[in-house]
């Protein structure tokens, strides 16, 4: 028989929900400080230790420029992350240790999120504004906009959590319609509504990205919290879920010029770099890249085309960097500075 | 439209207030309700849930109205032959023309290979639902239902429809008849069940998807104590998948005032195969043991050989209900042979030694039976998660090949199995000692911590994105 419950006065649990409500507020207070006092007292490593997470917060420690100091702000996915490589062995890293004896003050924030797509690269522009940098360099590459969308990209527009930057207004008004129209998602929006709240509420996934550097843990925590090449397993490549199907997106101009246009307003000096990649790599490009530098000129960013600077013998994957490459990269791009 | 996603609370939320503000039309906003659930995946899913159950409740009146019993065996074959034939042509066309084409060559090229079907979510268990009330009208068991509308919401009743529990008349028509009490008892216990099914899928069952799938998909290059952990892993995942489900229809249908059955109790610490079938899916188990099993004389004790064989056949249609799919049929099977040779050993040396018995009883006993009910699993789910036989043969070759369990595993298996038996224990733990039911007894900042740290689990560890339930594609 149907064991049936205490009954109890009144339709609506009142006592619990008010219970309930208080506890999560307190929880939610404490991590919020916590986080606060925690990250105020991480050195300044040069990029996000947490890859797709956490990002809106790495955006908001990052002070605006000073009076009298330089501020590179640098974009881009995991070739500018620097996969596989120390931070200091990167180009940014590598850049830093260049300005660090310049006559000028001069700060470089990586603000590069690996794995990271347009939608991404976008709102991180425009949130860039309100920092006041001197240059703004983009190093964008076919993974983010030159080929048709990956499997993984077509699961979300953002891979970071950056969505949740557009609970700024002026970062709101800053982007495109198109774009905000994408952010309509209700789950991306209570996110962002709820992110306005502090800190417990952006950072809710990191513990599953934390998580997923444990390479005893990270097989169930793979692939969406954490970027695919931390702790990645052997034999997780060839694993496609059925449940994931790419709905075939190609190339948009729209948001390639949505970008520039964010370039062109967040600093004086803005560059775009067409990442050099492995010959096999550029032959299968589907965009040619004189239309992507006429979009370019005409706004006034300046388009450098690294590829010949960099062998195929700089990389250690079709489209990331090696030691040497960077190597090459940071001094082509100290050249390139103002 | 899944238990997942926000439509789904939308609706709900609509037909709770709805319900709340007009009880007299609560047998219409629910078959409403369930209607558009079933519609969201497919309008013409929604014809043929109609058709199901317009043949059954005529067929149910007629028998009740005729005395002949070959007017009444006749309503009843055409209520079965209907249901049958809807769920033979959706399901198993495909798999018929495949053993066609397979058995006959260039002889069967006339044939179409495959025909474009698309399986109606849930046909498997409204079919089965619906099937067993005319039998039961048939039987004499129960009257049949007059009022269509109730008869309509019990074949389509959304929190059940479309991955069970398979409800049986009596159990249910009486809770839609009349209107259930509602008080905040209810409302908590039907939230409860929600925010515990989901925590089950989304920060459980998904997350054991992510571990174990990957290596079952790249089986030929993985060792046994690999493939032996996602095995385990899988098996662990089928269950929080399916009986968080459960846990979320439960819940649903309690906001309404609807009691469903239990489906599960402790298959994960099933000490024989046929405990584990008892606690598993059991309103299927015992759907096919009333409805198959003791009609064919599954428990005639002195024909062994009868029993044997019946148990295979039943359990062999257990796995094909599963799927149209070989690899269904051989899981079934093999579960089939597993209860022909408990059934042998219950009725021959365990009758006989009473030492038997009491080894069997004794903690140690009960260990080995547990572990070797594990290891059918995990052999079961070789069967269960392969896209068809030959990637099974090699998983099971895998786990018989001295060099395959030399192999160097690749997953880190310490912290794998650390996980499954630290969510074994809680599985058995929760199941003897700390049911579920039970919080609704603790004190209002008892339970307030419990519901909070649900919340908390599924905020910091909830996959983003759910993948469907397992049990849907059934």
């Amino acid at each position: 028989m149907a064991r049936t419950p205490p009954t109890r006065r009144g339709w609506f649990p009142v006592s619990i929900l008010s219970v309930l409500l208080l506890l999560i507020v307190a929880t939610a207070l404490i991590v919020d400080l916590a986080w606060k006092a925690w990250y105020a007292g991480l050195a300044d490593t040069g990029r996000n230790p947490w890859f797709r997470r956490a990002w809106s917060d790495y955006v908001d420690h990052t002070p605006p420029r000073r009076e009298g100091e330089r501020l590179i702000i640098l974009l881009s996915n995991s070739q500018g992350y620097g996969r596989e490589m120390a931070c200091e062995d990167t180009y940014a890293g590598q850049l830093r240790s260049r300005f660090a004896v310049a006559d000028t003050p001069t700060r470089i924030v990586n603000w590069s999120v690996p794995g990271g797509q347009f939608t991404d690269l976008i709102t991180l522009a425009a949130a860039a504004r309100s920092k006041q940098p001197s240059s703004i360099i983009a190093v964008v590459s076919p993974g983010s906009f030159t080929v048709p969308e990956s499997v993984e990209r077509a699961l979300a527009l953002w891979v970071s959590d950056t969505y949740r930057l557009l609970a700024d207004p002026t970062i709101r008004e800053a982007l495109p319609e198109p774009l905000l129209q994408e952010a309509r998602d209700l789950r991306l929006r209570i996110d962002i509504a709820a992110g306005r709240m502090g800190a417990a509420w952006r950072i809710r996934t990191l513990p599953s990205a934390l998580l997923a550097c444990n390479p005893s843990l990270a097989p169930f925590f793979h692939p969406q919290e954490s970027i695919n090449w931390f702790g990645r397993q052997p034999g997780l490549d060839a694993w496609t879920p059925v449940w994931r199907t790419s709905p075939n997106r190609t190339f948009e101009m729209w948001r390639y010029e949505a970008f520039l246009d964010q370039l062109t307003q967040a600093a004086p000096v803005s560059i775009l770099i067409d990442m050099p990649l492995t010959e096999r790599v550029r032959a299968g490009r589907t965009t040619p890249p004189d239309i992507l530098a006429a979009a370019a000129a005409a706004r006034g960013v300046r388009y450098l085309d690294l590829s010949a600077d960099i062998p195929d013998q700089s990389f250690i994957t079709a489209t990331h960097l090696n030691l040497a490459g960077h190597d090459a990269f940071a001094a082509r791009l100290a050249r390139e500075l103002p | 439209m899944t238990f997942v996603c926000l439509e789904f609370a939308v609706l709900l939320g609509v037909s709770l207030i709805l319900v709340r503000a007009l009880p007299r039309f609560r047998t219409a906003v629910l078959l409403l309700a369930s209607y558009v659930f079933y519609a969201y995946w497919n309008p013409w899913y929604a014809l043929l849930i109609a058709f199901s159950t317009a043949i059954d409740y005529g067929a149910a009146r007629w028998i009740a109205a005729h005395d002949r019993p070959r007017d009444r065996r006749l309503a009843l074959w055409i209520s079965v032959a209907a249901n049958l034939g809807m769920l033979g042509y959706f399901k198993y066309t495909n798999f018929g023309l495949h053993i066609i084409h397979d058995l006959l060559g260039e002889a069967a090229s006339p044939l179409p290979s495959a025909l474009d079907l698309i399986l109606p979510v849930g046909i498997s268990f409204y079919t089965f639902q619906s099937m067993a009330y005319t039998i039961d009208v048939y039987r004499g068991r129960i009257a049949p239902e007059r009022n269509p509308a109730v008869f309509a919401l019990f074949v389509s009743f959304f929190p059940q429809l479309v991955a069970g529990p398979i409800e049986r008349a009596d159990h249910l028509l009486p809770q839609l008849r009349v209107p259930a009490p509602s008080d905040s008892g209810h409302f908590e216990e039907g939230l409860r069940l929600l925010l515990w099914g989901l925590v089950k899928k989304l920060v459980v069952a998904d997350r054991l998807v992510l571990a174990a799938m990957p290596v079952f998909e790249t089986a030929p290059t993985r060792g046994a104590a690999d493939l032996l952990y996602a095995a385990l892993a899988l098996f662990t995942m089928l269950y929080f998948d399916f009986s968080a489900y459960t846990d979320m229809a439960r819940g649903t249908a309690v906001l309404f005032g609807v009691r469903l059955s239990e489906n599960f109790r402790l298959p994960l610490a099933a000490t024989s195969i046929a405990a584990f079938w008892r606690g598993w899916h059991i309103t299927l188990s015992t759907w096919v043991r009333d409805y198959v099993f003791l009609p064919l004389g599954g428990t005639n004790p002195r024909n062994l050989p009868r029993q044997a064989l019946v148990t295979l056949l039943t359990m062999g249609l257990v796995g094909l209900w599963h799927g149209a799919n070989w690899t269904y049929v051989a899981w079934g099977l093999l579960h089939g042979v597993f209860m022909v040779i408990y059934l042998l050993w219950f009725m021959g040396i365990r009758r006989r030694f009473r030492r038997a018995s009491r080894i069997a009883r004794h903690p140690a006993g009960a260990f080995t039976g547990w572990a070797l009910t594990m290891a059918l699993h995990a052999v079961g789910m070789a069967l269960f998660f392969s896209p068809d036989l030959s990637q099974a043969f090699h998983i099971l070759r895998s786990f018989v090949s001295p060099t395959a369990w030399m192999a160097p595993p690749r997953e880190p298996l310490g912290a794998g199995f650390a996980i499954l038996i630290v969510l074994w224990l809680i599985h058995a733990r929760m199941g003897t000692r700390f049911p579920l039911e039970r919080i609704g007894d603790q004190s209002v900042v008892w339970r307030a911590l419990f519901y909070a740290g649900l919340l908390l689990a599924l905020a910091l560890f909830a996959v983003p994105r759910s993948h469907t339930f397992v049990y849907f594609q059934f």
